[in-house]
């Protein structure tokens, strides 16, 4: 009697394993799909974000911002050389970049991200140049991780407007579950419309340069004129 | 005295500005923060045998994988009929708790490279973007035991690239699935005997944004 015992509880085991394998894996979520910020180099606003986790396993995730405009290709004689990029970065940040994310968390008590809007008047910018396949060569004979391109930072004021679209991501990365072959991901929808100093502005500003160098000049040279003489 | 009233005026118009930038770079502290929490969430959640993976295995072992050895046919991945009456026990679930219809797609970091075996560690690979010879296909339906049982076409149910995401759910409601069935012809049908894998990701969005870059 045993042993029918012990043998339907087996069978039993055995029939509901491949129901167990299918049950819920690994999952993610954000508090919100869509934010929308606009705002001047004079404004400074937070607006917080949760990342929750539907899931019955911890999960760790990172957190980036994939900006869709923010690159743009620099051309000459219609001959792409290379890209433009705005550092998002000038125009709002993110305070975290990885977060654990404890299982079924779904409501305030899932860990906060806080994205802080405040457009910089000058803004970081990068310009990735291609190099010629010459060139590539002896470098990767050095670095063979060498990605054929150069970057090179560079400064712009930010003078009147720009906007632009990304996606806020949650990218799981590790979990309580295992090892994972397929990873979840979800991406809420960020734009942002800033405004920087007026052109007037600038225009009247760069006036009152060039005035006042004018100016000095002038006074130089008169008191140059007046030790001569 | 009219130069010191020009030079007075000129340098108060510049001092003032450029105690102004000071003022926006330097983040002072009489700005009011302005804060915001919204909640309109977006979620999803797989299934336990799609974050194992998808493992591919022969046309006719379901459930556990044995090594492929008929390069010109496609190859079932373990869970495509392992399920409940045969259904695939791979499936993307949109959170009940969403308010908004979510779109959702697959994105393979990298072909399927070679990790151990007669193959050469890291360089070879089984292609994941469709050709003549091959590549990795998928199907998808509303129910696990959707009848599909291959990709219908080459073009939108099989890999284009790899870092590359494609849709395979348009609109899913909150509290809706969408399930998955995979195979591969392997690609290129001479490649050397050894075990080839990679990572993909499955990204979803409101649906009308996009899906954004893959970057793995």
């Amino acid at each position: 009697m045993k042993s029918k015992v012990k043998m339907f509880i087996l069978i039993f085991i055995l029939s509901i394993f491949p129901s167990v394998q299918s049950m819920d894996g690994v999952g993610i979520g954000i508090s919100t799909y869509y934010i929308n910020i606009t705002g001047s180099v004079l404004d400074y606003y937070t607006s917080v974000v949760r990342l929750t986790n539907p899931s019955i396993y911890e999960v760790k995730a990172k957190v980036y911002f994939d900006c869709k405009d923010c690159t743009e290709d620099v051309k000459i004689f219609g001959h792409k050389i290379g890209e433009k990029t705005i550092d998002y970065r000038s125009f709002f940040t993110i305070d975290k970049q990885d977060i654990t994310i404890n299982p079924s968390t779904m409501g305030s008590d899932a860990p906060a991200v806080k994205i802080t809007f405040s457009p910089k008047f000058i803004l970081k910018n990068y310009l990735k140049l291609y190099t010629p396949e010459f060139f590539n060569f002896f470098v990767k004979v050095f670095n063979k991780k060498y990605e054929n391109y150069i970057a090179i930072p560079y400064y712009s004021l930010f003078i009147g407007q720009k906007s632009f679209k990304g996606l806020l991501v949650a990218d799981v990365y590790a979990s309580s579950f295992g090892e994972m072959g397929v990873t979840p991901s979800v991406g809420s929808t960020i734009e942002i419309n800033a405004s920087g100093m007026p052109m007037m502005s600038f225009i009247i500003l760069c006036i009152f340069f060039a005035l006042f160098a004018y100016f000095i000049y002038t006074k130089i040279t008169q008191h140059k004129k007046g030790k001569h003489n | 005295m009219n130069d010191r009233l020009f030079v007075s005026l000129i340098l108060t118009v510049l001092l003032s500005f450029w105690l102004s930038l000071t003022t926006i770079l330097g983040q002072q502290e009489f700005r009011a923060d302005m804060n915001a929490s919204i909640q309109q969430p977006i979620c999803v959640q797989l299934s336990g045998n799609y974050s194992a993976g998808v493992f591919f295995t022969n046309r006719t072992t379901m459930g556990v994988q044995y090594p492929i050895t008929v390069m010109t046919v496609l190859n079932n991945a373990t869970g495509n009929y392992n399920g409940t009456s045969f259904g695939t026990t791979y499936y993307v679930q949109a959170c009940a708790g969403n308010t908004i219809d979510v779109k959702v797609a697959h994105c393979a970091c990298e072909n399927l490279l070679c990790r151990s075996g007669d193959c050469a560690v890291g360089t070879d690979r089984l292609y994941v973007a469709y050709a003549a010879d091959g590549g990795v296909g998928w199907a998808n339906g509303t129910t696990p035991t959707f009848s599909v049982h291959s990709p219908p076409d080459t073009t939108n149910y099989y890999f284009q690239a790899v870092d590359d995401y494609q849709p395979i759910a348009g609109n899913l409601t909150p509290n809706s699935y969408i399930y998955m069935r995979y195979w591969i012809d392997p690609r290129p049908n001479s490649a050397p005997s050894g075990v080839y894998n990679t990572t993909f990701k499955i990204r979803a969005v409101e649906v009308f944004s996009s899906f954004g870059t893959c970057s793995c």
